[in-house]
């Protein structure tokens, strides 16, 4: 096979290659759009603080600095944050975890009154925004915006604690206020 | 012989090359104990590399601090007892020239202070270390002109009124020799002691 017939061969395959991605030469066809342009957004979740809690002992305010706390007492620490949640669809916990107890010094005393306090915590939540779910500390949204979640955090000293529990100290740590989103109804 | 030798040099050559291309490839080839080990690094990698990106993978979430750091301090009870202008202490010792000569029918009352030196509030019992053939009563705020109320204190406590913390209080002690004591006291001399004890109470 001489050059002349390769080159004819070769110029043939390139043209059948060529013809056959041109529209032109088709089956009949249409195409239509389905629907219009949408938008979508995605929801959010989040939890900001508000304002400085308050520290109470029964009603009064209190100075913890200053409190001397005896066996018998309930300290509470409440303070306010906004929760912003928006989603058609979003179910999300809620969850509050105290602070940590531990001894201000290696004093028996400090150690003493941090073994006899307990710290726990507890939430409530107003507004419609959310709804609580058939899970416990699960909330729907109803509808997005910001719902007020007011933490209470609580120091009790359990009354009847021993002697050595006296004139000691202890550091109550921050806590933590929590969302996450579930699937979980 | 020789000149056959000669006439081949080249696979000689080839011969002392090739071995340690053939080392090398050898060193190289995977084994399979080589291709899991590198399968398992790989695994590992993807592992790792997922563990670093982790909060890509999460649900949506959010957490706040709750700023309640703060050091609470326990408070404490104390109490002392001081008679006229002695020291306050853990104890006191009034003397007996008050209740001296004292007859049948005698109630002769001595006045004391407590004081609480601690920041709880409490409430107070009263008891005799030993009974005694006179009778002892105790309450609080200054003497009266007559006999105190109330059943007279035995080894047994007896609820003896509150104090606040860090208050002061007085407190009357009385002695009563009864009317019908037998003659067996007469000139007799009785010791007694008083033990007061403070309970701390919720607030």
């Amino acid at each position: 096979m001489n050059k002349l017939t390769k080159g004819a061969i070769a110029t043939a395959a390139g043209v059948i290659l060529l013809m056959g991605g041109a529209g032109t030469l088709a089956s009949w066809n249409s195409s239509a759009n389905a629907g219009s342009s949408q938008t979508i957004t995605a929801g959010s979740l989040s939890v900001t603080a508000g304002a400085a809690g308050v520290w109470k002992s029964g009603s009064t305010t209190i100075t913890p600095s200053s409190f001397r706390i005896v066996p018998g007492d309930t300290l509470t620490y409440t303070q306010t944050f906004n929760l912003v949640a928006s989603g058609d669809n979003l179910l999300f916990t809620l969850a509050a975890t105290p602070g940590a107890i531990s001894a201000a010094s290696a004093a028996s005393a400090d150690v003493a009154l941090a073994a006899a306090l307990t710290g726990s915590s507890t939430f409530s939540v107003a507004g419609s925004n959310i709804a609580a779910s058939s899970s416990p500390n699960t909330y729907k949204v109803t509808t997005a915006g910001t719902t007020v979640v007011t933490v209470t955090m609580t120091v009790a000293f359990p009354y009847a604690s021993a002697n050595s529990t006296q004139l000691g100290a202890v550091s109550f740590g921050n806590g933590a206020v929590t969302v996450t989103q579930t699937q979980t109804p | 012989m020789t000149g056959s030798r000669a006439a081949h040099p080249g696979p000689r050559r080839h011969r002392a090359t090739r071995p340690l291309v053939r080392r090398l490839l050898v060193a190289l080839r995977p084994t399979p104990r080589a291709a899991l080990g590198a399968v398992a690094a790989l695994g590992a990698g993807i592992l790792v590399a997922a563990g670093l990106a982790a909060g890509s993978y999460a649900f949506l979430n959010s957490q706040a601090v709750v700023t309640s750091a703060a050091t609470i301090k326990s408070g404490n009870l104390g109490l002392t007892v001081r008679y006229g202008a002695g020291a306050a202490g853990s104890s006191t010792t009034i003397p007996s020239t008050a209740w001296g000569a004292m007859l049948p029918g005698d109630v002769v009352g001595q006045q004391f202070t407590l004081a609480s030196t601690g920041t709880a509030g409490s409430t107070l019992t009263a008891r005799l270390s030993a009974s005694s053939a006179w009778d002892i009563r105790i309450a609080s705020g200054t003497c009266p002109a007559g006999q105190l109320g109330g059943a007279p204190l035995s080894t047994a406590a007896a609820t003896a009124g509150t104090i606040a913390g860090g208050a002061t209080s007085t407190f009357c002690v009385q002695a009563a020799l009864p009317a019908a004591a037998g003659a067996a006291v007469s000139g007799t001399t009785a010791d007694f002691s008083i033990v007061i004890d403070s309970t701390q109470v919720p607030s």
